[in-house]
């Protein structure tokens, strides 16, 4: 009976082992910079696959897929971290209408290590966000066509964006971040949208 | 099928956190060799080649002359630039492992969901100009920004370091942004 018990605690005492996080100072961290494709207004409209604001309804566990053919287990740079967040979809601007969709960040953080993406907005949890994304693949659901194509709403309904980054002005010499309100800027995406469908 | 595999062996790298989070980071010295392992066309190889000369033809400050020597030799290692074989949005990434405020660890991969050519090519990407930016990164470098950086100027898109490409373009010419980073975290 004592030596069941014993075996009882054992197992109990590994299952909280292996469950028990690192301490977060205490992990590594593995940066990754991206080179980002560029697109003008019209370009990212065009490459697109779906456009829509919507809210981050959950965020799911960070998962390694290889980032390269044949990695090497103790190399941590031959892995990328992804994980899958699923949007209520509030707008469809571009594609096919859904409620919610999956959306697959890269980034995120595993038990002993901090997987940071430079460029690119990490999604959390209720937040709301306007998005250019393109279709995936077997391992990645949607995923986001450059570094800002994932556009964070504030409290206030409003965002900030490229002055750039609209119909007919990539051109512009100089480039400010102009703050507006994220209907506006849909309406801006479905405006140009229907005159581009209708040429 | 062709494919790149490029390794970099490295020594330990040092701590700078004074510069960390604004130019990047480094190695203690010099991270030695840079290998192509696999296929790949010739012109592709020179055209990395090429990128490594940019950066080799930087003088480091420290006097050391190590870190810009590192990038001519070919030997298997851990640390590798390859294609990849996923649906990425990126077209290239540099990982690197961080431990203690030291790089110890650092991948390249190119994605082989666009096409690449060598030079200005309509709907591709010129792969000494990606590569030349991912090397930056390797060497620790981080992005040069449009805005709250030291490179806040319209250039931005003119350095190396930026962190956007387009297709049918070259940006071989390490700008002084890239030159003065490289140099003020070496
Ligand atoms: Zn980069």
């Amino acid at each position: 009976m004592k030596k069941k018990l014993v075996l009882v605690f054992v197992i109990l005492f590994a299952f909280l082992c292996s469950a028990c996080e690192i301490p977060r100072e205490e992990k590594s961290t593995v940066y990754s910079y991206g080179l980002w494709p560029y697109y003008t207004f019209e370009e990212a409209c065009e490459v697109a696959d779906l456009i829509i604001v919507g809210t981050v309804k959950s965020v799911d566990k960070t998962y390694l897929v290889p980032a390269i053919q044949n990695p090497n287990p103790k190399s941590p740079s031959h892995y990328m971290a992804l994980t899958d967040l699923t949007i209520s979809v509030e707008k469809t601007l571009k594609g096919v209408e859904q409620k919610e969709i999956r959306y697959t960040q890269e980034g995120g953080e595993t038990r002993d290590t901090i997987y940071v993406c430079d460029e690119i907005y990490e999604l959390k949890e209720g937040e709301r966000a306007l998005l250019f994304l393109s279709e995936g693949d077997s391992i990645i659901t949607w995923s986001v066509i450059t570094n800002y194509g994932v556009i964070p709403v504030d409290q206030n309904g409003k965002i900030t964006v490229s002055s750039t980054f609209f119909p007919g002005k990539s051109e512009d010499a100089r480039s400010v971040q102009t703050q507006m309100d994220v209907d506006a800027y849909a309406e801006v995406i479905s405006t140009y949208l229907a005159t581009a469908s209708a040429e | 099928m062709c494919w790149i595999t490029v390794g970099v062996s490295w020594t330990t790298a040092v701590n700078s956190s004074d510069i960390r989070n604004y130019l990047g980071f480094r190695w203690e010295t010099t991270p030695c060799i840079v290998m192509w392992n696999c296929d790949y066309e010739t012109d592709q190889r020179e055209a990395v080649r090429a990128a490594m000369s940019e950066w080799n033809g930087v003088a480091d400050t420290d006097g050391s002359g190590l870190v810009a020597s590192y990038l001519t030799n070919y030997v298997d290692s851990l640390n590798e630039v390859n294609w990849a074989y996923f649906k990425s949005s990126p077209i290239a990434r540099t990982r690197f492992n961080i431990v203690d405020g030291y790089i110890v660890d650092a991948t390249i991969s190119l994605t082989l969901m666009v096409d690449w050519s060598v030079g200005a090519t309509a709907g591709a990407y010129d792969i000494q100009s990606a590569v030349q930016h991912e090397l930056g990164h390797v060497l620790g470098i981080a992005h040069c920004h449009e805005s709250g950086g030291p490179c806040s100027l319209g250039s931005c898109p003119n350095n190396v370091m930026s962190p956007t490409f387009g297709t049918n373009q070259v940006r071989t010419t390490l700008t002084s942004y890239d030159i003065t980073t490289y140099q003020s975290i070496y």
